[in-house]
C-alpha cells in the first residue's frame, strides 16, 4: 500500500468529528427531552393530584364508575368543541382516530340495530341516529299515530324511566312527544319541546340527528325504531349505559391549563372524559438563527440518515377516549411519559399520564401534551450546522492529506529513483541527489544519502587508483629484494641447498613483479588509451590474424570463426582491439574445458559491426549480474596460478568506451555456454 | 682506468645494491640520495655513465630536471633512467630529455649490467672507425651490432638500447614472427605487452621520421611482430 493511500485511509479518520458531534447532539438532545419530559411529568402529577381531590367531577352518575360493556351497547358521548348543525346528516360526527369498542359500526347481518352516535355539546345531548326501514310513513298528527318513529327510552340514577316518542311530518324537523312505557308506545299528547332535531331520509330508511337537555337522559338510554303498525323493526339490545364526558370537568381543566399544554383525562376504561388546552403545529417558527425552512433538503437527507429517538406516533382513539402508551401504563398506576413524532395534523410532542388515585380507588388517568417541535428543530439545525461544518473540515482535510501525501510520495520517489541511479552502468558514482537543502526528515535522509554516496564514490575512486599506488610503492621495497638476491647470487659461492633458496626466492619475487604489473595494467591502458590514435582498419583481417595465432597458442580447445569473411572496417586501434580480444579470449579459455569450443563470430548490423566470443563452460554467476565489466570485480576463485584482480573485462570497458562501443555478457539460451559480444559502430 | 658510474637514488639499500653490483663488475661507483649534491659532485667531475631515478626524495621530478642539467654539461653522457614508475608519459619525457634508456626497476640487476656494458661498447665503437664485421644488412637498413647503432638509408636512426634491440630481434630473422616474449629477451628487458606495443610505436616512428613510406615492421595480432621484407 503506497504513502498516499495509507495517508488517505488515515484522514478518514476525520469522519470521526461528524460521528462525534452526532453522539453529542444526540446527548443534548437526549438530555433536553428527559427535562420536558420530567417537567410534564411534574405539572401532570400536580393536576392529578388536585383533580383526585374532586371526584365528583369526573362522573355525572358513580354508576358509571363501573366499566363499559360494549357487548351491552354501552354507548360513550364525548365532549363536542363545537355544537354539530342539526342537520340530519352524520359529516360532523366524528368518527374515531382508531377502531373504538362500541363505536363501530354495528355488523351488517344485524340489520335490527339502528346505529346511534351521542355527543355532548354544553348542557345539551346531540345524537344521531341512523335506521334502515323499507317504506317510511309520516305523522298526520291524528290521534292514533300510525307513523314511523323512534322511542328513546331513559333510565335515572334513582330507576325513574321516561319514554319519547319522535316522529315527522315529512323529512325536517322532527316532533317529540311524551310517550308511555312499555309497547305499543303510545304517545301522549305533550309535545316535547325541549327536543328538537331533524329527520332526513337516507337511501335504504331513515336519519334522525336531535339534541335533548342532559336532565332527561339518565345513565341508561334505549333506542327503539317503530313503523306504521307500531312493530319494532330495530332496538338497542336493552337499556345501555351511557356514559360521557363530564363538562365540569372541562370547566376545571381549562381553569388549570398553562398555555401551550393539552390537558386530558380519561377514565378507567381509557375514555376521554374532558379535555383543555389546545396544542398546534407552529406552522413556521421564525426566529434569529432558527428558521424552520433553513437547509431543508439536507436536514431531509439527515433525517433518513440518523433517527431521532422519538417513537413513532400512533393513533389513541379520539375524541373518544385515549389507549395505548403511556395511557395504559398511567391506567395501570405506573406515571410515565414519551416522546411522539409528528404525525397528521399533531406536532411532535411529549406525552405524560399519571394516574388520577381516588380516595379508595383509581379515578382515571391524567394526560398532559406538549409540543416539542420547537425542540425537534433545533436538534435538526444543530445537527445540520454540525454536520455541514465538519463534513467540510473532513473534506478540507482530505484533500489536503492527499496534496501532502502526493508531494511526500512524490519527495520520496525522487530520492529513491535517484540513488537507484546515482551508480552508473559503468560503475562509476554520480551523486545527483535531489532535497539535500529540504529541512525535514527527507531533507536530512538525502543529506545521508548524499554524504554516503559522496563517501562511496571516494572510496571506489581510491580502490581504483589503489592498485596503481600500491604497485608504485611496493616496486621499491620489492627491487630491494630482488637486487639484493641478485648480488648475493653473484658475490658468494652458496652451497647447492642455499641456492635452490635462492632461485626460490628470485621466482617469489619475479611473481611478485608480475602480480604488481597487473594491478597497474588497466592504469597503463588507460594512458596508452590517451596516447593512442584511430585509425580506420578491417576488423575482418584483424580477426582472422587472432584467430590463427589463438588456435595455435591454446591448442587444447577448438577455436572457430564465423562471419570474417567479408571486410569489416571501424575506427580505432587495431592493438587496442587484440588487446581487448585477449582479455575476453583469456577468460573463454579459462573457462572453457579442455576440447571445448570457443567461437568468435563478426556480424554486421545496420551502422554496427558486433563481434562476440562465445564459450562452451560454466554460466555467469549470479551474484555478479551486471557488473562483469566493473574494475576489482572477479568471479574466479583465488586459488587459480594467475593473479585475478578483476581487471581484465574493466580493460576490455575501457577499450570498448574508447571505440564508442558497449560490451554485453550473458548466458547462452540453452545454457551451455556464456556469451560476450562488443558492438561498435562500423567507419 | 676504471669507467665510473654515478648512481643517483634516493632508497639507500637499492643505492648500496647497485653500487655493490657495479663495483663487482669493475665499475667505480659514486653514489648520491639527493640532486643537488650528484650536481655538485659531476661539476667537479664528470662520470661516464649516470643512473638517475626519477623520484628523488622531495622532488618527484628530480631525476628528470638532473637529466636536463646533466644533458646540459654533456652531450655525449650516457645517462639510465632507472625507475619504479612505469607510466608511458614518464617513460617519453624522460626518453624526451635525451636519456639513453627508461628501465623500471624490475629489471634485474644482470640485465642492468648488461645494458651498462652495451652502452659502453656503444660509446668506444663509436669513437673507432667501424669495421664492417658485425653489420646486418636488410635493405635500407644497416645494423652495427658491435657499436649499437642503426640506420635507415644512412640516415642514423638514434635508438635506445632497448630500441636497438627490438629493431634487431625483428630484423636478423626476416619474416619470422617474434613475439612479445621473445622480443623482451632480446632486449634484457622486463616489460608488460603494453610497454612492448609502445617500444614498436615508438621505433616504428623514427623510421618513419626518416623515411615516411617505411612500413616494414608488421604487427601480428595475437601472435607478435615480424620484419617484412618488401
Amino acid at each position: 500500500m503506497s504513502i498516499r493511500t495509507k495517508l488517505l485511509l488515515l484522514s478518514l479518520l476525520t469522519l470521526m468529528l461528524p460521528w462525534a458531534g452526532w453522539q453529542y447532539a444526540q446527548q443534548m438532545e437526549t438530555t433536553l427531552r428527559t427535562g420536558q419530559e420530567a417537567s410534564v411529568l411534574t405539572t401532570a402529577k400536580v393536576l392529578a393530584r388536585v383533580l383526585a381531590g374532586e371526584a365528583q367531577l369526573h362522573y355525572r352518575a358513580d354508576t358509571l364508575r363501573q366499566g363499559f360493556d360494549a357487548g351491552k351497547g354501552d354507548l360513550f358521548a364525548p365532549l363536542f368543541i363545537s355544537a354539530p348543525l342539526l342537520d340530519g346528516f352524520p359529516d360532523e360526527w366524528p368518527i374515531p382516530t382508531r377502531p373504538v369498542p362500541g363505536i363501530d359500526p354495528p355488523p351488517a347481518s344485524s340489520n335490527n340495530r339502528p346505529l346511534i352516535r351521542i355527543g355532548i355539546h354544553g348542557r345539551m345531548l346531540h345524537a344521531y341516529i341512523q335506521v334502515k326501514a323499507a317504506d317510511l310513513h309520516y305523522d298526520t298528527r291524528s290521534a292514533g299515530i300510525a307513523a314511523d318513529r323512534l322511542v328513546l327510552l331513559t333510565r335515572d340514577e334513582d330507576g325513574q324511566e321516561s319514554a319519547w316518542c319522535i316522529s315527522a311530518l315529512a323529512p325536517g324537523p322532527i316532533i317529540a312527544r311524551d310517550c308511555d312505557i312499555g309497547a305499543p308506545w303510545q304517545p301522549r299528547a305533550r309535545t316535547a319541546r325541549e327536543i328538537s332535531g331533524v329527520w332526513r331520509e337516507t337511501t335504504d330508511g331513515y336519519a334522525v340527528e336531535l339534541r335533548m337537555p342532559m336532565e332527561n337522559i339518565g345513565s341508561h338510554l334505549a333506542v327503539y325504531a317503530l313503523d306504521a303498525q307500531a312493530r319494532t323493526i330495530a332496538a338497542t339490545t336493552s337499556l345501555a349505559k351511557v356514559h360521557m364526558g363530564s363538562q365540569a370537568l372541562q370547566e376545571r381543566l381549562q381553569q388549570y391549563a398553562p398555555p401551550g399544554l393539552r390537558i386530558s383525562v380519561v377514565d378507567t376504561q381509557g375514555w376521554l372524559l374532558a379535555r383543555a388546552g389546545r396544542i398546534e403545529p407552529t406552522p413556521a417558527i421564525d426566529r434569529p438563527g432558527l428558521r424552520s425552512d433553513d437547509y431543508g433538503f439536507l436536514r431531509s437527507i439527515y433525517r433518513e440518515l440518523l433517527p431521532a429517538s422519538a417513537r413513532p406516533a400512533h393513533s389513541y382513539g379520539l375524541p373518544y377516549g385515549m389507549w395505548g402508551e403511556p395511557v395504559d401504563a398511567a391506567l395501570g398506576g405506573e406515571p410515565q411519559a414519551f416522546w411522539f413524532e409528528q404525525f397528521g395534523a399533531e406536532p411532535a410532542l411529549v406525552r405524560a399520564a399519571v394516574p388520577i388515585a381516588g380516595q379508595h380507588e383509581l379515578l382515571g388517568a391524567l394526560v398532559v401534551e406538549q409540543p416539542g417541535e420547537e425542540l425537534v428543530l433545533v436538534r435538526e439545525m444543530a445537527l445540520t450546522r454540525l454536520l455541514n461544518l465538519t463534513l467540510m473540515a473532513t473534506l478540507f482535510a482530505v484533500a489536503v492529506t492527499l496534496a501532502f501525501a502526493a508531494r511526500l510520495s512524490h519527495r520520496i520517489r525522487r530520492l529513491s529513483v535517484a540513488a537507484s541511479t546515482a551508480l552508473t552502468a559503468e560503475g562509476q558514482i554520480e551523486a545527483n541527489i535531489p532535497e539535500t537543502d529540504a529541512g525535514d526528515e527527507l531533507g536530512a535522509l538525502a543529506r545521508s544519502y548524499d554524504t554516503l554516496l559522496r563517501r562511496l564514490k571516494e572510496y571506489t575512486t581510491y580502490l581504483q587508483t589503489l592498485g596503481t599506488k600500491l604497485s608504485h610503492e611496493l616496486r621499491t621495497p620489492l627491487t630491494i629484494v630482488s637486487s639484493s638476491l641478485d648480488n648475493l647470487a653473484s658475490e658468494t659461492q652458496l652451497p647447492p641447498a642455499a641456492q635452490s633458496y635462492l632461485e626460490r626466492a628470485r621466482a617469489g619475487t619475479h611473481r611478485m613483479h608480475g602480480i604488481l604489473s597487473a594491478l597497474s595494467e588497466a592504469t597503463r591502458v588507460e594512458q596508452s588509451i590517451e596516447h593512442t590514435d584511430a585509425v580506420r582498419f578491417d576488423l575482418s583481417e584483424l580477426l582472422r590474424d587472432i584467430t590463427q595465432a589463438y588456435q595455435q597458442t591454446l591448442p587444447t580447445l577448438r577455436i572457430e570463426l564465423q562471419g570474417a569473411d567479408r571486410p569489416c572496417f571501424i575506427h580505432g586501434s587495431p592493438e587496442l582491439i587484440a588487446q581487448l580480444l585477449d582479455k575476453l579470449m583469456d577468460n573463454a579459455s579459462d573457462f572453457t574445458p579442455t576440447g571445448g569450443l570457443i567461437c568468435l563470430a563478426l556480424q554486421v548490423r545496420g551502422q554496427d559491426c558486433e563481434l562476440s566470443v562465445t564459450n562452451e563452460g560454466p554460466l555467469l554467476p549470479e551474484h555478479l549480474q551486471g557488473r562483469w565489466f566493473e574494475s576489482l570485480t572477479s568471479g574466479r576463485d583465488s586459488t587459480a596460478d594467475k593473479p585475478h584482480l578483476g581487471l581484465g573485462l574493466y580493460i576490455a570497458r575501457l577499450i570498448a568506451d574508447f571505440h564508442g562501443g558497449h560490451l554485453l555478457a550473458d548466458n547462452l539460451a540453452d545454457h551451455s555456454g556464456v556469451r560476450v559480444s562488443l558492438t561498435i559502430p562500423r567507419a | 682506468m676504471k669507467k665510473v658510474i654515478a648512481i643517483i637514488e634516493d632508497e639507500p639499500a637499492l643505492r648500496e645494491n647497485y653500487s655493490a653490483a657495479f663495483q663487482r663488475h669493475g665499475y667505480a661507483v659514486r653514489a648520491y640520495g639527493a640532486r643537488h649534491e650528484a650536481i655538485i659532485a659531476c661539476r667537479e667531475r664528470l662520470p661516464d655513465l649516470a643512473v638517475i631515478d626519477v623520484g628523488l626524495k622531495d622532488e618527484p621530478d628530480g631525476g628528470f630536471e638532473l637529466c636536463r642539467e646533466l644533458r646540459a654539461m654533456s652531450a655525449e653522457l650516457p645517462i639510465i633512467f632507472l625507475t619504479a614508475r612505469d607510466s608511458e608519459l614518464d617513460a617519453v619525457s624522460g626518453l624526451r630529455l635525451g636519456a639513453d634508456d627508461y628501465l623500471t626497476k624490475d629489471l634485474s640487476l644482470t640485465h642492468l649490467l648488461a645494458r651498462v656494458t652495451a652502452l659502453f661498447r656503444r660509446i668506444d665503437a663509436l669513437t673507432r672507425p667501424a669495421s664492417g664485421e658485425q653489420v646486418l644488412r636488410r635493405g635500407k637498413l644497416m645494423i652495427d651490432i658491435d657499436r649499437l647503432h642503426a640506420t635507415w638509408n644512412e640516415q642514423p636512426l638514434g635508438l635506445t638500447l632497448t630500441e636497438f634491440w627490438i629493431v634487431h630481434a625483428l630484423a636478423k630473422n626476416p619474416g619470422h614472427v617474434k613475439n612479445r616474449q621473445q622480443l623482451m629477451d632480446a632486449a634484457n628487458v622486463v616489460l608488460d605487452d603494453n610497454t612492448i606495443t609502445s617500444h614498436i610505436k615508438r621505433v616504428r616512428r623514427k623510421f618513419q621520421a626518416v623515411d615516411t613510406e617505411f612500413d616494414h615492421i608488421q604487427t601480428m595480432y595475437g601472435m607478435g611482430y615480424r620484419w617484412r621484407e618488401l
